[in-house]
């Protein structure tokens, strides 16, 4: 299974963010920041790859910044999106 | 012992709260927001809940503008921190507590602003137009919603609506330490910028928690900056809500009671209501029929809540509270309850008075306690 990792501006946003995903059946884990994609947040996303256009279809109503990342070797990771 | 000092502090609280703030600290008592372990994301989460339902609770479109203070003190300075400018005017009501009137009268002290009062009746109800007070530099109106001296409410809506209808850009602040949890509060229908309330009188949660709901896009001055667990690599305040105005650890179980005590009153605000002013109309008449005793109140059921004063011609108020304490075991609250500008106005400075205010938890045996109590304590 591959997993992305979705990064917010704050943990506001992560919460509200979950909340709307979990409440339409998306699978996913809140999970500390890896260090080698931000400083900005304390925690981001996890989610399945396959997941990524109805995750950001569903959190549209969330007028905030949005990166996506994929992990690609051991501490090495590569933005999928911004939005 | 019979507590009549809800305005102050609600007594006791719902046993969902003591719940609620014990099952806290036992179980999920991490930092919300600054690691990414289980519990510091659990405690991030109850925090995005308490947000949630306060947002609910006053009708913000968006949880991200409820921000959490350690009482309503605290929302008060941040928001005149966050909208004044030198030059200002600002026009208050006449009706305020210390928590408006001090940092004010600090800032026109320094000759940072100048002050307007808007013109009220005995009764602490505002009668004077607004709209005369306003100037070209007017920055903003603060009107406090319902009185911890008197009990009086105050037409918010309507005034708020006079002041946008002569000047959108002037900012409203309403203080309803006293009324959230006992009056509707709608925010989009008042329309307010501004709306800074407490969590431990009438929505039953535990002291130390309060808030700012901020209602306007306007750009606005951070008050207190620290650490937000988000941009952790700036060394400047983040820009974006809830973290701009919200620096520091906060305080969790406050936060997590105060969800609590909403839960608690929200569903059952009409009926407390009624039970508060079946009690207050009793107070109102007994206090009425003794000699000697002048009731400060607003005089209509209809703009009042469940906070009365009094005074006696002859026996003090601290007199009057401290047998009531003694001899009773009545706690009420005597003194100019930090609103001398109230007592100024109502004709109760500077002596004072005694005050009562009833809660969610009074009972009719209570009220016949306090009546005869008074009675006996008024006999010549």
């Amino acid at each position: 299974m591959n997993y992305y990792l979705l990064l917010l501006p704050s943990v506001h946003d992560v919460m509200k963010a979950e909340k709307i995903l979990l409440n339409a059946g998306v699978n996913l884990n809140v999970i500390a920041t890896p260090r080698e994609i931000s400083h900005n947040c304390g925690v981001v996303i996890r989610f399945e790859s396959s997941n990524l256009h109805k995750l950001l279809a569903l959190l549209e109503e969330l007028p905030v910044e949005k990166k996506v990342f994929k992990k690609v070797d051991d501490n090495v990771y590569v933005e999928v999106i911004q939005e | 012992m019979i507590y009549l000092d809800n305005a102050a502090t609600s007594y006791p609280k719902p046993q969902s709260v003591i719940k609620a703030v014990a099952d806290c600290l036992q179980d999920y008592c991490a930092n919300p927001g600054r690691s990414g372990h289980k519990l510091a994301i659990e405690a991030a989460r109850k925090v995005f809940e308490a947000r949630e339902t306060v947002a609910q609770f006053f009708n913000v479109t968006d949880s991200r503008n409820v921000i959490f203070t350690s009482n309503a003190t605290m929302a008060i300075n941040c928001a005149c921190a966050a909208i004044l400018e030198d030059s200002d005017h600002v026009v208050v009501s006449s009706m305020e507590h210390n928590a408006v009137m001090r940092p004010l009268r600090y800032l026109e002290k320094e000759g940072k602003i100048s002050l307007s009062f808007i013109e009220s009746g005995s009764n602490g109800k505002i009668t004077g137009d607004v709209t005369q007070l306003l100037q070209p530099n007017t920055r903003l109106v603060v009107i406090n919603h319902a009185s911890n001296v008197n009990g009086v409410v105050q037409d918010i809506a309507s005034i708020t609506a006079k002041i946008k209808a002569y000047n959108h850009s002037i900012t409203v602040l309403i203080d309803a330490s006293q009324s959230a949890g006992v009056l509707p509060i709608d925010i989009q229908k008042i329309g307010c910028d501004f709306l800074a309330f407490t969590g431990h009188k009438a929505l039953y949660g535990p002291q130390g928690i309060g808030g700012l709901i901020i209602n306007t896009d306007r750009p606005l001055k951070p008050f207190i900056m620290g650490g937000t667990g988000s941009k952790s690599e700036s060394q400047y305040q983040p820009e974006f809500l809830p973290d701009k105005y919200e620096s520091g650890t906060v305080n969790l179980p406050g936060i997590v009671g105060l969800k609590a005590g909403i839960e608690y009153v929200w569903p059952q605000m009409e009926k407390i209501r009624t039970e508060e002013m079946k009690h207050i109309k009793r107070v109102i008449e007994c206090l009425s029929g003794i000699k000697g005793i002048t009731v400060y109140w607003s005089n209509s059921f209809e703009h009042q809540i469940g906070v009365v004063s009094f005074s006696h011609e002859s026996i003090s108020c601290s007199e009057i509270g401290q047998r009531l304490n003694d001899e009773y075991s009545i706690c009420v609250r005597i003194g100019l309850h930090c609103a001398p500008l109230a007592h100024e106005t109502i004709g109760s400075y500077p002596d004072g008075t005694v005050r009562l205010s009833v809660g969610a938890f009074t009972e009719d045996s209570d009220i016949d306690t306090f009546c005869r109590a008074i009675e006996q304590i008024t006999k010549v």
